[in-house]
């Protein structure tokens, strides 16, 4: 009978405290890799829905329609405007049933007056779709709705910065407020919109807090039914660049091909973002396996050089009746300790970097226990791997030989 | 009466690059179950290489070994364990015991190899090193021990899974004369106990002390004097 594994456990810890400066060295390569893994995993999986919250206030299914401005070819003269009429909105809901909604936009810079103060705001003519195509959440009061976009409401809804600089100390709703020379009044705030890694990164330039959005239907009145461009969200992400190029097929044929339209979706952003999250964590999760596997061939080399020096006990112990599995399963065991020892300080050394950086940065980082589950198991195996060979060697050694070892 | 050892046309050769070395060219043997035997010649002429395949350390070239009515020539390693855990104790020139263990764990550590209990080991490896005369030992390392202390502990150890027979290479070679003189009582002791001992030696005056004593030369067996 092979001995219980309680025993070889013990034998194992026992040989193990003897060489505790060599054992701590060996195990270095090790904690290195799994913290490494630990602090990759947190930040990979935090980076990436940070990214995507972002994304997410732009709506992953969302396409932006313009006129394309550069001059087609073979034609002396270019037509003037945007290509794009307020009716053409309605038919293309009705033609098109991968969208979901649509809104025209209208876009222009205005002072906003409020309480003898002034802001530059965006002020964005929409219909009342818009709301849901950005994902935008409100603070308090509604948004636009049908009734108010028909009956040419002045009503506006404003975004987070704009309510801050210009009702600082009271709420907006039902308060008026002069845009340009018109005056609306405030019937929704909306709540503020983080972007500030996309902005980091020059994705997004536009503070979208500082926006205001008023009835479509007045800037038809005013200036009439030419709209600068289509916002729509598609039913699916996935169906947005089919959607868009349906779009633009369209608008050409509805315009006798007078205009060029192009998009862009965000459907195409988040496949760069997975692209770049992809290719980063294949590289550090590269550099974590390369240290695993020279942590790994370190272990190895220690189990090998142990075994060397310890052929003589070897010997004792098959002297003493230990069969070729008790020698095996006690090197083998020697080597999971140590590399799951490793393993386990390499998870803790791995909490505490996230901690501190957790700390540094400010924000909450996403842990995901699978990273610590998988550390562990990583180890485990490093031991078995690097354990097995100088385990076998060992337990196949000729006891007569063994003990003539001096 | 069948012998509890029986060894028929032994021999073991070592490659040694192109060319064999025949350390025991033919070694017929029968030792009978309460024998002291002391088995004495030159250095080399393959007294160890023959106790150790008597202890299942080694395994012979060829030839047929019968341990009562087991036959251990070609036993595998489960079977020639077991045999040595069981059915022999060993004690060697070097004392061969584990540094880092003390006296106790040294002792008890035959009796891990059987499976047997923490407690169990404990209380029969203590009884074994008082009955060797090093109870107030028991948690001293080997370097802490003398010479003759280490062997008695190592005896003590052959003991302790209280085997038939007891195999000793040479276990007065590292020692001064008054010592060895109290290891062999000892042995004489254990053998008076009924155990069969097989004893290498190269002293003189310690083979005399066994009823048996065999001469080697060059792997042959040149007398043996009952
Ligand atoms: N593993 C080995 N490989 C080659 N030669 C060996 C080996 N073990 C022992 N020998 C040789 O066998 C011979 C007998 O050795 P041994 O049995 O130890 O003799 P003794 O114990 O009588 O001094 C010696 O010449 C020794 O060099
Ligand atoms: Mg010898």
């Amino acid at each position: 009978m092979t001995i219980p594994i309680k025993e070889i456990i013990f034998m194992s810890l026992e040989s193990l405290r003897l060489k505790k400066l060599r054992t701590g060295l060996a195990m270095l390569g090790i904690i290195i890799g799994v913290a490494g893994i630990m602090v990759i995993g947190v930040m990979g999986t935090t980076g990436k829905s940070l990214i995507f919250d972002e994304i997410k206030t732009f709506g992953f299914e969302t396409v932006w329609i313009y006129r394309k401005t550069t001059p087609q070819k073979g034609r002396s003269w270019e037509p003037k405007g945007s290509g794009i009429r307020h009716d053409d909105i309605l038919s293309l809901k009705e033609d098109i049933p991968s969208i979901r909604w649509i809104t025209p936009v209208v876009e222009e810079k205005e002072w906003a007056h409020s309480n003898g103060v002034e802001h530059l705001t965006r002020l964005h003519y929409v219909n009342e779709t818009f709301i849901h195509i950005e994902n935008d959440q409100l603070h308090s009061g509604r948004f636009l709705n049908k009734t108010d976009i028909m009956s040419l409401r002045r009503v506006c809804v404003i975004g987070h910065d704009v309510a801050q600089k210009l009702f600082p100390s009271n709420s907006p709703i039902g308060e008026q407020l002069l845009v340009g020379n018109t005056f609306y009044k405030v019937i929704g705030v909306l709540k503020e919109k983080d972007r500030d890694f996309l902005k980091s990164i020059g994705a997004s330039s536009e503070n979208p807090n500082g926006r205001l959005f008023v009835p479509i239907s007045i800037s038809l009145q005013k200036n009439g039914q030419e709209i600068d461009y289509i916002q729509l969200s598609a039913s699916s992400a996935d169906l947005a660049i089919t959607t868009a190029k349906q779009v633009i097929t369209y608008l050409k044929d509805r315009h006798q091909h007078i205009f060029d339209y192009h998009f862009s979706a965000m459907k195409n952003y988040i496949d760069s973002a997975n692209r770049i999250l992809g290719i980063v964590s294949w590289m550090l999760g590269i550099s974590v396996t390369i240290a695993i596997v020279v942590g790994g061939i370190g272990i190895a080399n220690i189990m090998t050089i142990s075994v060397i020096e310890r052929v003589k006990e070897i010997g004792i112990r098959k002297s003493l009746g230990a069969r070729d599995p008790d020698i095996f399963n006690q090197f083998l065991t020697e080597s999971i300790i140590l590399t799951s020892c490793a393993g386990l300080i390499g998870i803790i050394f791995g909490g505490l970097i996230i901690l501190i950086l957790m700390i540094f940065i400010g924000k909450p980082l996403l842990f995901p226990m699978s990273f610590v589950a998988l550390s562990f198991l990583i180890s485990l195996t490093v031991g078995v791997i690097s354990g097995a060979f100088p385990a076998t060697w060992a337990s196949k050694q000729n006891p007569a030989i063994a003990l003539r070892y001096e | 009466m069948s012998p509890l050892i029986k060894l028929t046309s032994i021999k073991k050769d070592y490659m040694i690059g192109q060319s064999q070395l025949s350390v025991l060219k033919n070694v017929s043997l029968s030792v009978e179950q309460g024998d002291f035997i002391s088995l004495v010649g030159a250095s080399g002429s393959g007294k160890t290489t023959l106790l150790n395949i008597i202890g299942c350390l080694d395994q012979a070239s060829s030839g047929e070994y019968l341990f009562e009515t087991i036959n251990l020539s070609q036993a595998n390693d489960k079977k020639r364990s077991s045999f040595r855990s069981h059915t022999l104790g060993f004690v060697f020139q070097q004392f061969n015991l584990i540094p880092h263990y003390t006296a106790l764990n040294n002792v008890a550590l035959a009796l891990t190899y059987q499976g047997i209990s923490k407690s169990e080991r404990e209380s029969r490896a203590l009884c074994l090193l008082e009955k060797v005369g090093l109870k107030d030992r028991a948690t001293h390392t080997p370097s802490e021990l003398s010479g003759g202390e280490r062997q008695r502990v190592s005896i003590a150890r052959a003991l302790v899974t209280n085997p038939k027979v007891i195999l000793a290479d040479e276990p007065t070679g590292n020692l001064d004369s008054a010592t060895s003189q109290s290891i062999i009582a000892l042995l004489k002791t254990i053998h008076n106990e009924g155990k069969t001992i097989i004893l290498v030696t190269h002293d003189m005056g310690v083979a005399k002390q066994a009823k048996r004593t065999i001469y080697m030369k060059d792997g042959l067996i040149v007398e043996d004097s009952k």
